[in-house]
């Protein structure tokens, strides 16, 4: 059974790049545009993980957390935030939310492999 | 139609933010207050950053985010939308537009332009913050937090090469976390 993976960004390139890296590994991407995009995505199937943006229009990465993290059923899924080096008052409140960790932007498509097969091996 | 390089997926979607930071920007209204319409432009300056840097357009985001810089302010109310601040808009648009042409063609952008619209978008803002508008912006790291802190530190000893396809310039940095 593959491992589902959900990544939610506003940017076409970084959810394509994202995409084509993890399933190269073999896991199952499901892409989201926006916080209430992924979150309906989720509601369908939960995924076993969560790698999402931070700035994105209609819902943001924080409030995904905050919102992701309040289903039963993925209270303990790991959540990675994509964010910038500028962003460490986003980054606090991510880890508030309930993110696992993040990854700073620009990242090696290595490092997200890293990433992935640690929290979901 | 989908672009199966996102190298080009960025092109596609730069060319698409740079006519919408336009649209925005000739919208804008000198006094306005800062909403939603200023969050949309700090998203589209924030997306040519953030991708830009991730598909090797350094230069593209290491002027953005002097941009940025200065939105974020405006944001947080800090600076006013004044017709000064639109036209550095446009003018930064052009701008990031000239610098992707440059990265395509492989040619050296006019650095002169760029500077002298750093300069002008430095002087927008409130004098403590200046210091901070010095671009940190294409440091590359993974840096998680909390329990994932071992979990990088697992993940950073696994032997994972820091060469890769990246470009250069990138392979010589490591990421923060490892230290």
């Amino acid at each position: 059974m593959g491992k589902t993976i959900l990544t939610a960004d506003d940017s076409a390139s970084m959810r394509q790049m994202i995409s084509m890296t993890l399933s190269s590994e073999g896991y199952d991407v499901v892409e989201a545009v926006d916080g209430c995009d992924a979150l309906a995505k989720i509601a369908a199937s939960c995924p076993q993980m969560l790698i999402t943006d931070l700035n994105m229009p209609n819902m943001d990465g924080i409030e995904l957390i905050r919102r992701v993290r309040a289903l039963p059923q993925c209270k303990y899924i790991p959540i990675v935030m994509l964010t910038t080096e500028s962003n460490d008052a986003k980054k606090q409140a991510g880890r508030a939310a309930g993110a696992s960790g993040w990854i700073v932007k620009p990242f090696r498509s290595e490092q997200l492999v890293m990433v992935a097969k640690k929290l979901l091996p | 139609m989908k672009n199966r390089n996102p190298v080009q997926t960025f092109l596609t979607e730069a060319e698409e933010l740079l006519v919408r930071i336009e649209d925005i920007a000739l919208e804008l209204n000198p006094g306005e207050a800062a909403g939603e319409t200023i969050n949309q432009l700090f998203r589209a300056f924030h997306t040519l950053k953030g991708s830009g840097a991730m598909f090797g357009f350094d230069r593209v985001a290491e002027f953005t985010h002097h941009v940025e810089t200065v939105l974020d302010k405006v944001r947080d109310g800090l600076v006013p939308v004044s017709e000064q601040l639109i036209q550095l808009m446009l003018r930064s648009k052009d701008q990031i537009k000239l610098l992707l042409d440059a990265a395509q063609n492989e040619t050296e952008p006019p650095t002169a332009t760029g500077l002298e619209i750093i300069t002008a978008l430095n002087e927008l803002l409130p004098e403590t913050s200046v210091a901070a508008g010095v671009s940190p912006a294409v440091e590359p790291g993974v840096s998680p937090g909390g329990s994932a802190c071992d979990i990088s530190k697992t993940a950073g000893s696994s032997g994972a090469s820091p060469g890769g396809k990246m470009p250069p310039s990138r392979q010589a940095r490591r990421p923060p976390l490892l230290s």
